[in-house]
């Protein structure tokens, strides 16, 4: 192949596709023996085939003619949680291992409609519980850039081996930007309900957003315009037309008053090379001429907390469909109720099993006004602080986690409520603000992050910071994680 | 021994009549193949999507909460009751448990000549379970099925004040609930088919006491008889318990029909508490105040205001106007007999005695009757001008209710006019007396019974289409001389 | 507030899932954690704030009452483990 699509931008590829430069046979074969490699080095799917592959390139040959399609031939991920009607969606639980959805998410078939190639479905942990290991059916995902750490996500890490050029994944407390910031990649976690969540398998409805994986600003722009067409008929939409963020990208505001929340070193488990590499971030934004103040938000060091007390509760209602009747695994029992705790005792991890019990213990009438009710009025709270700080601002800043990506050996966090991961990420969820999680390369060191939060329905905000910033560091970015350019 | 009052609380569940269900497209026809009208939505399929509500099922419950005077919230949220059984989906019901569509509004109804308020506590939306169906009884089976057509289904539910002290009282509301959600057509309130389906709640008390005592729940009363004799046999076990100085369980109870007694249903998994939060996939509804205006404006004349109107505008006895208000149709099929013919009392006694006989006969309902209001209108009118005879219209209405057919056309073709020429009946008349001398000594010996079999033998002869009055003015005549 | 291990268990009941006693004795440590951890937000004065439950202050949508199509049965049975022609099947209701 003259052109390999693995350092293309998405827009690069579909012209190159159009202009028959990149043969779609060439590029599914291709595709299959990367996502072998990559599957043996780093385990990051869960269903992918040969024979699905060879189906999607005849489904874009088919589209070749189609010069409307902005992302054809764009190779895409899919975070298993989110439905497909020709792949399982497992939600990397042994119960629903076997689950065919007879129907597909509504941003699995925009993305296919302009021409999208879905490799396959990758690895979560299970219903996307976080992602600091232990609770996928499938397994841990490795790190790229190091084989010895997690990577959070299958999806993260096949756009940062160069795999994908585009993933889809959710974000309930954060688990998006958290993958993307270990694996070094950008993430976009859009304002709730600025994209579909028809066919999003969700742990907590109200906390949980799909949002995008890619390597560059522009190709999430891309993807955004793809996805953020309003949905008549579906309440937990908005109503509301996207900007044209591709354009609004070619003239970027450059003044943006950036405000960064004094408790932002108090996270715990704040590693020291992440509190260096941020404050060194401030001084370089301070050289770029943007205004960055410090500002007081009583509440942002609760989100996490708070996020997992609601969390929880929704967690414990939302998995109440999994009961081996309709869907998924089952276990014999001598009647009813037992065969429910036999199935779900079995088809849970032991780790989703306590969460959802969590979840019904603080939503008994003891704990319910004090811990989920209390919860739901300091989201309230903190959802104020967000607006008024960001009434003054263009954006927040945080880092993305208060740590790079965990080693298995030593892992950071797992067992805890609420994990410390969620420490930054927690508050956009529960205030439904985007957020988009900017990559930091260094040589020799994992990548770090930078977090930024913008208000309601100001995603092109954050693609124009991000689109600033890329241009500042383009000589920094390095190869791929992982060498597939030469399988 | 001391004597009990009962307290009666009624919860009453109805299926809207909608054509699809509460929150997807699936239809709500009853009778279908199982599981043919589901979705991955109503089958609680993961990433099955979110609920988008329906517009008519908000329109009818708010109907229904207004035309039970209740109050309504200006805005709407829905909550999920969690719990899990074989015919639930999801895992949790929605429902409204924190803001409610109604509260506080009543029924009236007519006990033993007086008029009680029943006090209405809530009215609120919320979706239908599956249904499940047993391999033989429920105790014995080894397994059973599960039919997911009505998971969804939109229902409201009414749940009343504890305002009821016995089984006739109980009975007597539901059954205005029903007639007033028949009159505003938002239910075809069906029992035998679940689309009215009633629990009750019930506790006994010492008479003249304000407390209240334990109570027990009542399900699985299928029909207005067996919510009379559920509430009855509750009652008298209550009573037998507390009498025998004991306590009674609070529990959910079972009606068995056929043996006449109510079980405890034991159920050991029951959730502690229903854990009830608002459901984050529905967010809160507004119910504007020109959407009142507009519903409200859409109900019809209820029983309460026709009966009153029948009594004052029609001088009807209060028996006549409670009959014929008891269901809408019947109400619409008098008051338009009513366009032809202009005498309610009259009409009043027609329908209720020939014309509900014969639909209590044939088991048939009043919007299944072919009897045209117009043609019973024209048919009185008859009996009044003297063409038939009083009994005469007995036939002619049988004839109309079997066959649809107009009073006039039947009376022409069978030549039932009456008789009413002078000429023609003093002939016959003649023939009678001298036909009958017995009887005629009989009359002149002061037996007026003879008068009587002569009539008799005139009508006989004509086949009963002599004018009566006139056959007995003859004869009087004739015997005087 | 001080969590028992009937607390755990009832909630897990509750929550159709079984505990091990290692889980039970994990979950304790962990919710009792999280419990010191809200503390202080157990104090934070919340005296007219509402609670957001909701992930967007969008209004409800109303849809109109057309039947759209249902799935197939087929498709409906289709990832059941155990059904019969029309029906999904359950184990017996009744204990005991």
């Amino acid at each position: 192949m003259d052109l390999d699509f693995a350092n293309l931008m998405a827009e690069q590829i579909a012209a190159a596709m159009k202009g028959k430069k990149i043969s779609p046979a060439e590029l599914g074969d291709t595709l299959f023996r990367r996502s072998t490699r990559a599957q043996k080095e780093l385990n990051l799917f869960i269903s992918f085939d040969q024979k699905h592959i060879a189906g999607e390139i005849k489904r874009i040959e088919q589209h070749l003619p189609d010069k409307n399609c902005s992302l054809l031939g764009v190779p895409l991920a899919l975070a298993d949680n989110i439905a497909t009607d020709d792949q399982k969606t497992t939600c990397a639980s042994r119960f629903m291992a076997a689950y065919q959805p007879p129907f597909t998410a509504r941003v699995v078939s925009q993305l296919k409609e302009n021409g999208a190639l879905l490799i396959g479905k990758t690895n979560l942990e299970e219903f996307n519980l976080g992602c600091s290991g232990g609770s996928s059916f499938f397994n841990s995902v490795k790190n790229p850039w190091d084989l010895e750490c997690s990577a959070g996500s299958g999806a993260a890490a096949a756009v940062a081996s160069g795999l994908a050029t585009l993933a889809l994944a959710s974000d309930t407390r954060g688990e998006l930007r958290q993958a993307a910031s270990y694996c070094g990649v950008l993430a976009l976690k859009p304002t709730y309900g600025r994209i579909s969540r028809k066919g999003l398998i969700d742990i907590a409805s109200s906390l949980e957003q799909i949002g995008i994986l890619g390597r560059c600003t522009s190709d999430l722009a891309i993807a955004l315009q793809v996805l953020a067409v309003p949905e008549p008929d579906n309440p937990s939409t908005l109503q509301i037309e996207a900007p044209p963020y591709a354009s609004l990208l070619e003239k970027p505001e450059e003044n943006f008053k950036i405000a960064v929340p004094t408790c932002w070193n108090e996270a715990s488990h704040l590693q020291d090379e992440v509190k260096n590499d941020f404050q060194e971030q401030l001084e370089n934004l301070d050289k770029l001429g943007l205004e960055v103040n410090f500002v007081t938000l009583p509440h942002f060091k609760d989100a996490s907390l708070v996020a997992t007390m609601i969390c929880a509760v929704e967690a414990f209602s939302n998995l109440s469909n999994m009961d081996g009747v309709r869907f998924g695994h089952r276990e014999t029992g001598k009647h009813l109720q037992e065969m429910y705790i036999e199935t779900r005792s079995r088809g849970f991890s032991s780790k989703l099993k306590k969460f959802i019990t969590f979840g019904g213990l603080t939503s008994t009438p003891k704990y319910y006004d004090t811990f989920f009710r209390r919860g739901q009025k300091l989201r309230t709270l903190i959802s104020r602080e967000l607006e008024s700080c960001l009434a003054e601002n263009d954006l927040l800043l945080t880092p993305t986690t208060p740590f790079k990506a965990p080693s298995f050996a030593a892992p950071v966090s797992g067992k805890e409520f609420p994990d410390p991961a969620g420490y930054y990420t927690a508050a956009a969820n529960l205030s439904g603000f985007p957020a988009l999680s900017f990559p930091l390369f260094y040589e020799g060191r994992l990548p770090g992050n930078l977090q930024f939060i913008a208000p309601r329905k100001h995603e092109a905000a954050l693609l124009q910071i991000a689109s600033l910033l890329e241009k500042e560091f383009s000589s920094h970015r390095p190869k791929f994680a992982l060498s597939l350019q030469e399988v | 021994m001391s004597t009990f009052e009962a307290v009666i609380g009624l919860e009453v569940h109805v299926e809207l009549l909608t054509a699809t269900k509460l929150f997807c497209g699936c239809s709500t026809a009853f009778g279908a193949t199982p599981n043919t009208q589901v979705c991955p939505f109503c089958l609680g399929l993961p990433g099955g999507g979110t609920p988008v509500l329906n517009k008519r099922a908000v329109e009818y419950a708010l109907k229904t909460a207004l035309a039970l005077n209740c109050q309504i919230s200006p805005e709407i949220t829905f909550d999920r009751k969690n719990y899990f059984y074989a015919d639930l989906p999801k895992g949790y019901q929605t429902t409204q448990h924190f803001q409610p569509l109604g509260k506080k509004g009543y029924l009236t109804i007519n006990i033993k000549e007086e008029t009680k308020r029943i006090g209405i506590h809530q009215v609120h939306i919320e979706e239908d379970a599956g249904k499940m169906v047993h391999m033989g009884d429920i105790l014995s089976t080894p397994f059973s099925r599960v039919d997911f057509n009505r998971a969804s289904v939109p229902l409201v539910e009414i749940v009343s004040e504890p305002d009821m002290h016995t089984p006739e009282e109980a009975r007597l509301f539901l059954q205005k609930l029903r007639n007033t959600l028949l009159y505003i057509g938002v239910s075809d309130c069906k029992m035998e088919e679940g689309s009215l389906r009633c629990d009750a709640n019930i506790s006994l008390r010492p008479l003249g006491s304000k407390g209240l005592g334990v109570k027990t729940e009542l399900k699985n009363m299928n029909s207005f008889r067996a919510v009379y004799r559920g509430i009855e046999h509750e009652i008298e076990r209550q009573t037998r318990i507390l009498q025998e100085g004991g306590e009674v369980t609070p529990q959910t109870r079972h009606w068995d029909e056929e043996t006449g007694v109510t079980k405890a249903m034991r159920d050991k998994l029951v959730a502690e508490s229903y854990r009830y939060f608002p459901d984050p996939t529905l967010p809160p509804l507004k119910i504007s105040e020109e959407w009142q205006m507009e519903i409200r404006s859409s109900i019809p004349e209820l029983p309460d205001s026709r009966y009153t109107r029948f009594i004052q505008d029609y001088n009807l006895p209060s028996y006549d106007a409670d009959v014929l208000t008891a269901s809408r149709e019947l109400g619409d099929y008098y008051e338009r007999a009513l366009d032809t013919y202009r005498e309610p009392k009259n009409l009043s006694n027609w329908i209720m005695s020939e014309l509900l006989g014969l639909l209590n006969t044939h088991n048939m309902d009043i919007v299944d009757c072919k009897v045209k209001p117009h043609d019973l209108g024209n048919l009185l009118k008859l009996i009044d001008e003297g063409t038939i005879s009083g009994r005469i219209a007995k036939t002619v209405f049988e004839e109309m209710f079997a066959t649809g057919k107009k009073p006039e056309a039947i009376i022409k073709k069978k030549g039932l006019t009456q008789i009413s020429d002078e000429g023609t009946l003093l002939k016959i008349v003649e023939e009678i007396l001298a036909d009958n001398p017995g009887s005629v000594e009989d009359y002149h010996s002061g037996k007026d019974r003879a008068l009587g079999f002569l009539v008799g033998q005139v009508m006989k002869k004509t086949k009963g289409q002599a004018n009566p009055q006139m056959v007995n003015e003859l004869l009087r005549e004739k015997l005087k001389k | 507030m001080q969590v028992s291990p009937e607390e755990l268990n009832n909630a897990a009941l509750d929550a159709r899932v079984e505990l091990s006693a290692t889980e039970t004795k994990e979950l304790l440590r962990e919710v009792q954690s999280f419990f010191n951890l809200t503390k202080k937000l157990q104090e934070v004065d919340l005296e007219g704030i509402a609670a957001t439950s909701y992930g967007h202050q969008e209004p409800n949508i109303l849809r109109d009452d057309l039947i759209r199509s249902s799935l197939p049965l087929e498709e409906s049975l289709a990832n059941a483990p155990a059904v019969d022609e029309s029906c999904f099947l359950v184990p017996r209701i009744i204990e005991e």
